[in-house]
C-alpha cells in the first residue's frame, strides 16, 4: 500500500468520535467524565443533528485558509476535502449523514457489497437514474474508468492508493503491472481485467487478496464515476481537477485555485435516487486563501459560517470562543487523531523497553494537554492507542498508571530506570516542529523527564521538512531523535487503516514511514494480517483491541490525546452534523437561515 | 573669573561633561542596573523570590484557554509573581526577564567585542598600511555592509541542528559580531589616516620606533574616544538584533529564556494576556533606550569640538 507524505496524512483526518460523547451526554454533560475521556462536550452536543431544518435556500458560506489538496476525486487527500466533495460527488458508496457510530451506505451504489471469494470478490450494483451535470447517465463502466485513473501515477498521483496493489500485482517495488488507461492498449481504455463489468449497472471487482475493508476504500471519492470523453480530452487527465464533472446535487460554477470556488444546484441530480443528501442551500461559497485567524473572525462576526478545516480556532480567540456567549454556536468533535511520542528503540538507551517504560510513567500529560490547548481545545488524555471514536473501542486497561492527575508516576519510572541499567538517567533529544503548541509540548516533556533525571535536547526541525525527517528511519537513527512529537489519523475509519500504518512491521518504509516508532512483533503483525480475511466482525474488533495491547507493551508509543477540535460556527448555520468518518463536520447537510 | 586656571586631562575633561549630561547619567544608571540584576539577580532577587525560570505553575493557568488565571497576565506581589506568569505554562515572566536580560546582554557584548576587535584590527592596518591592504580591506568593508545580514542569520539558524544551546548561542554571537565590525573598521580607518601623518608619529619614527610601537603605543590610545562611543552605540542595536533573531525563531532555542522568542510567542495571547506581549517589550524598550542615552552622552562628552 502506498503511502502519502506524512503531513497530509496528519491533515487528513480520519475516524472518528466516540462512547464517551454518548456517555457524557447521557449524564446530562455536568458531571465530570472519567479522566480517560476528558470532559463532556462543552457546546452542541454531537450525538444529534443541531438545529435541524428542511429550509432550503440562501448561499452557505465556507471559509479556508489551505487550497484543495486536489477537486479531482482521485487526487485529493485531505479528509475535509472528501467532506466538501459530498456536495459534488457519489462515490459507490459513502458514510451515512447520520451523528454517531460511522456506518456505511450505498450512495451510487445500492448497498455495500458482501464480499464472497473469501473476500477477495466483491460486487456493486449501481442506482439506476443517476445522471451526469450534463444528463448523460452513469453506468458501471465509468466507475471501472474511474477506479483505473490513478493506477496512472505519472498523471494521477496525490490521492489514496489502497487499490492499486490489490487490482493488478505489483511488482517488488509495488509499481502495478495494469499501466492506467492513458497508455491502455484497449480500445475502449478499460484493459483493467480484475474489474468486470457485466451490464451497465454491475460491478465487480476480483482482489489479488482478501482486504476485509474494500467498502471503506469504496466509499472514498475515488470511486466516483468519470466520464471517458471528458477524461480523455484536453479538460481530462492532469486538467481533470479544474472542472470535475458532478454526479452529486450541486456542480463547479466558478474555481479559482486559492481563492474562490463556487458551487450552484445540478439540474440533473435526482433527490430520488441519492440516499441522504439534502441539498438545502442554493449555491455554496468557498473563500479560500484567508489566514486562521482571518477564518475565525469572519465565522464570529457571521460574515460565514464554518471553515472546511475543522481543525479548531486559534489560540487568539479559544478565550472568546469559550464564553457563554457561544455556547449554542461552538462544538468540540474529537477528530480522530491520536497525538502520541514515538519513543525510537533505535537510539540507545531506548532499545531497552525499560527506557522506553520509564518515558511511559514520567510524562505530565496533565502538563502535555495544557500545551496543546486544554481539553476542549486539544484533547482526551490518552492512555492507550485505541481512540474512543473508532470502531469496537473498549475502555482499555491503563498499563502505565500516570498518577491519578496524570501527572506522572515518578516511583515507577525510577524503577524502571533501575532495570534499565540506567538509574543515575540518561541524555536524549527529541524532535518537535517549529511551531508553538509543539514547542511547548517539548517543553512539557522536557520538565516531566527532568524530574527523573533524563536530560532531553531539544531537536527544533522546520514544520514543513518534519514528516520527510521523521519518515525516514535512517535519518533518525543518525541523528540521534530519541524521541518524536508526531500524530496519526488514518484515511479511513476502520481498524485496519487505523493500526496497519502504524504499527505494522511491514509498513515501515525507508521514506515517508508512518509507523514512527518502527514497531515490528510479530504477534501484532500476524494478527492485522489475519484480519484481513476476518469475516467475524467482532473477532477482527477484539484481536485490534489486542493489538493496541501489544503496542502498549512494547512501549515505542507513548500515546498522549485523543484530540478535540474547538469550532465555531455562524448563528444562521442550520442542521450541524458531526460526521466520524471525517472528524469534521458534513458541509452537505448544512442548511443556512435566510 | 579669578580661579587659577587649572589644567586637565582629556579623561577629566570628558568625565566632567559627562556628569553633567543628566540624560546621559541617568541612561548610565539604568545600564549599570540592568547590568547588576543580569549578573547578579539569577543569585539574589530570583532566589528569594523562589520562582526559577523554568518552573511550570500550571495551577496560575486556565486549562481550557492557556490564560493566566489572576487578572494583569496573573501578577501577584503576595505570591511573588512580580511580573506575572506566561500563558499556557505559568512560567514566571520576572524570573523569565531577569534570564532573558542575561542571554541579551551577553550576546550584545559578546558580539560587540568581536566586532571592536576585528573592526580595530581591520581599520588600523587598512589606515595605517594604505595601498592594496586598504583596498582590500575597504572593498570586504562594503561587501558585508551591502549582505543581507538577516536572511544570512535565518539560513545559518536553518543549518544549524539545534542540539547544543551553547552553540546555537555561539552562532549568533559570531553572526552579529561578524556583520558589525566595517561601522566601527570605516571610522578607525578614517583616524589612522590622518593620525599616522601626525608631528609625534613622524618624531617616533625618526627617533627609530617599530611599527607595533607607533601602531599600539602612539596610534591606539588616540582611538580608545571613537572605540568607545561606537561600541556603546552598536551594543543597544546588537540587543534588538538578538531579539529580532529570536523573534523570527533564528536565535536562542526554548527553554531558554530571551526577550524576542517572549515578544514572537506573544501575540496570540494579545486579546486575553497583553502583559505577556508588554513585559518583555518594556524591558527592551528600556534597555536599548538606556544604552543609546548613555553612548549619546559618551559621544558629547568625548567630542573634542564640544563646549567644555
Amino acid at each position: 500500500m502506498t503511502r502519502t507524505p506524512r503531513g497530509l496524512r496528519a491533515a487528513a483526518l480520519g475516524v472518528v468520535l466516540a462512547l464517551f460523547v454518548t456517555a457524557c451526554s447521557s449524564s446530562s454533560g455536568s458531571g465530570p467524565a472519567p479522566s480517560s475521556t476528558g470532559p463532556g462536550p462543552v457546546g452542541l452536543n454531537l450525538e444529534v443533528v443541531s438545529y435541524p431544518s428542511d429550509a432550503a435556500g440562501g448561499t452557505l458560506q465556507l471559509v479556508s485558509s489551505a487550497p484543495w489538496s486536489s477537486l479531482d476525486p482521485a487526487r485529493s487527500i485531505y479528509s475535509s476535502d472528501w467532506d466538501f466533495m459530498r456536495f459534488i460527488f457519489r462515490p459507490l458508496l459513502n458514510f451515512e449523514a447520520r451523528p454517531g457510530a460511522v456506518r456505511l451506505v450505498g450512495d451510487l451504489a445500492t448497498e455495500p457489497a458482501v464480499p464472497t471469494d473469501g473476500g477477495k470478490t466483491w460486487k456493486y450494483t449501481l442506482r439506476s437514474g443517476v445522471k451526469y451535470q450534463d444528463g448523460t447517465v452513469v453506468t458501471s463502466k465509468d466507475v471501472k474508468y474511474a477506479i483505473e485513473r490513478p493506477f496512472a501515477q505519472d498523471v494521477i498521483d496525490g490521492g489514496p492508493t489502497y487499490t492499486l496493489c490489490l487490482l493488478s500485482p505489483c511488482d517488488a517495488d509495488g509499481v502495478p503491472a495494469y499501466p492506467g488507461p492513458y497508455k491502455d492498449k484497449s480500445p475502449d481504455h478499460l484493459g483493467l481485467s480484475s474489474v468486470e463489468t457485466p451490464d451497465d449497472q454491475t460491478i465487480i471487482f476480483h482482489l489479488t487478496k482478501p482486504f476485509a475493508d474494500w467498502n471503506f476504500v469504496m466509499a472514498l471519492p475515488g470511486s466516483t464515476p468519470v466520464p471517458q470523453s471528458v477524461d480523455q480530452g484536453p479538460d481530462g487527465g492532469a486538467n481533470y481537477q479544474q472542472n470535475p464533472v458532478a454526479t452529486g446535487p450541486y456542480q463547479i460554477s466558478q474555481y479559482e485555485a486559492d481563492k474562490i470556488t463556487k458551487l450552484v444546484r445540478n439540474t440533473n441530480w435526482d433527490k430520488a435516487t441519492d440516499p441522504f443528501r439534502k441539498a438545502l442551500p442554493d449555491d455554496v461559497v468557498v473563500t479560500m486563501g484567508i489566514s486562521p485567524n482571518d477564518e475565525d473572525s469572519r465565522i464570529l462576526t457571521n460574515q460565514a459560517d464554518s471553515t472546511v478545516e475543522g481543525t479548531g480556532v486559534q489560540v487568539s480567540n479559544q478565550g472568546t470562543v469559550l464564553t457563554p456567549q457561544y455556547q449554542s454556536r461552538r462544538a468540540d468533535g474529537s477528530t480522530g487523531t491520536l497525538r502520541f511520542l514515538s519513543v525510537q528503540q533505535t537510539v540507545a538507551p531506548f532499545d531497552n523497553e525499560h527506557c522506553r517504560r520509564a518515558v511511559q510513567y514520567a510524562v505530565s500529560k496533565s502538563s502535555i494537554q495544557r500545551a496543546r490547548g486544554g481539553p476542549y481545545a486539544g484533547g482526551a488524555i490518552a492512555i492507550s492507542t485505541y481512540p474512543p471514536t473508532l470502531e469496537g473501542y473498549q475502555p482499555p486497561p491503563d498499563k502505565y498508571p500516570n498518577g491519578p492527575d496524570s501527572t506522572g508516576n515518578l516511583d515507577a519510572a525510577r524503577s524502571e530506570l533501575q532495570q534499565c541499567g540506567k538509574p543515575d538517567g540518561f541524555t536524549t533529544n527529541m524532535a518537535f516542529a517549529n511551531v508553538k503548541k509543539e514547542e511547548d509540548v517539548f517543553q512539557s516533556v522536557q520538565q516531566a523527564l527532568a524530574r527523573v533525571n533524563i536530560k532531553v535536547n531539544p531537536a527544533q526541525i522546520d514544520q514543513d521538512g518534519y514528516s520527510d525527517v521523521i519518515g525516514t528511519p535512517t535519518e533518525v537513527k543518525k541523528r540521534g531523535l530519541g524521541i518524536i512529537n508526531t500524530n496519526w489519523a488514518p484515511d479511513f475509519p476502520s481498524p485496519y487503516g487505523y493500526y496497519h500504518s502504524l504499527v505494522d512491521g511491514e509498513a515501515i518504509l525507508p521514506q515517508g514511514n508512518i509507523n514512527t516508532a518502527e514497531i515490528n512483533e510479530p504477534e501484532i503483525n500476524s494478527l492485522i494480517e489475519k484480519s484481513l480475511t476476518a469475516t467475524d466482525r467482532q473477532a477482527y474488533l477484539a484481536d485490534y483491541r489486542q493489538v493496541d495491547s501489544l503496542t502498549m507493551d512494547q512501549a515505542g508509543i507513548v500515546p498522549y490525546l485523543h484530540e478535540r477540535a474547538l469550532v465555531v460556527f455562524s448563528s444562521r448555520l442550520k442542521n450541524i452534523l458531526f460526521l466520524r468518518a471525517f472528524g469534521n463536520y458534513d458541509f452537505q447537510a448544512m442548511g443556512v437561515n435566510q | 573669573m579669578a580661579e587659577p586656571i587649572v589644567g586637565r586631562s582629556p579623561r577629566q575633561i570628558a568625565w566632567l561633561r559627562l556628569k553633567r549630561d543628566k540624560v546621559a547619567m541617568a541612561g548610565g544608571i539604568v545600564v549599570v542596573l540592568l547590568v547588576l540584576l543580569s549578573l547578579l539577580g539569577p543569585y539574589t532577587v530570583v532566589k528569594w523570590l523562589g520562582h526559577p525560570p523554568g518552573e511550570f505553575h500550571e495551577d496560575l493557568v486556565d486549562s481550557n484557554t492557556g490564560l493566566p488565571i489572576k487578572p494583569h497576565g496573573g501578577i501577584d506581589w503576595s505570591a511573588h509573581f512580580l511580573l506575572g506568569v506566561e500563558p499556557i505554562n505559568g512560567r514566571d515572566l520576572f524570573s523569565r526577564i531577569v534570564y532573558g536580560g542575561r542571554v541579551s546582554l551577553l550576546v550584545a557584548l559578546a558580539a560587540t567585542a568581536l566586532a571592536v576587535v576585528l573592526g580595530v584590527v581591520a581599520g588600523i592596518l587598512a589606515g595605517y598600511r594604505g595601498g592594496w591592504v586598504d583596498t582590500l580591506i575597504g572593498r570586504t568593508m562594503d561587501m558585508l555592509l551591502a549582505f543581507p545580514v538577516l536572511l544570512f542569520a535565518i539560513a545559518l539558524a536553518a543549518v544549524d541542528p539545534g542540539f547544543i544551546p551553547a552553540g546555537r548561542i555561539g552562532v549568533i554571537v559570531f553572526v552579529i559580531g561578524f556583520f558589525s565590525w566595517p561601522y566601527l573598521g570605516r571610522v578607525i580607518r578614517g583616524q589612522v589616516f590622518t593620525l599616522r601623518e601626525k608631528e609625534f608619529v613622524e618624531s617616533a619614527r625618526s627617533l627609530g620606533a617599530g611599527t607595533g610601537h607607533i601602531l599600539f603605543r602612539q596610534i591606539l590610545p588616540n582611538l580608545w574616544g571613537p572605540i568607545l562611543v561606537y561600541s556603546s552605540l552598536i551594543l543597544p542595536t546588537n540587543i534588538l538584533f538578538e531579539a529580532a533573531l529570536s523573534f523570527l525563531g533564528a536565535g536562542v532555542q526554548s527553554p531558554t529564556p530571551s526577550w524576542g522568542k517572549m515578544l514572537a510567542d506573544a501575540p496570540p495571547f494579545a486579546t486575553g494576556d497583553p502583559t505577556f506581549m508588554i513585559v518583555p517589550g518594556v524591558a527592551l524598550f528600556i534597555t536599548v533606550l538606556a544604552f543609546n542615552l548613555f553612548g549619546d552622552g559618551l559621544r558629547d562628552a568625548l567630542d573634542p569640538r564640544g563646549i567644555g
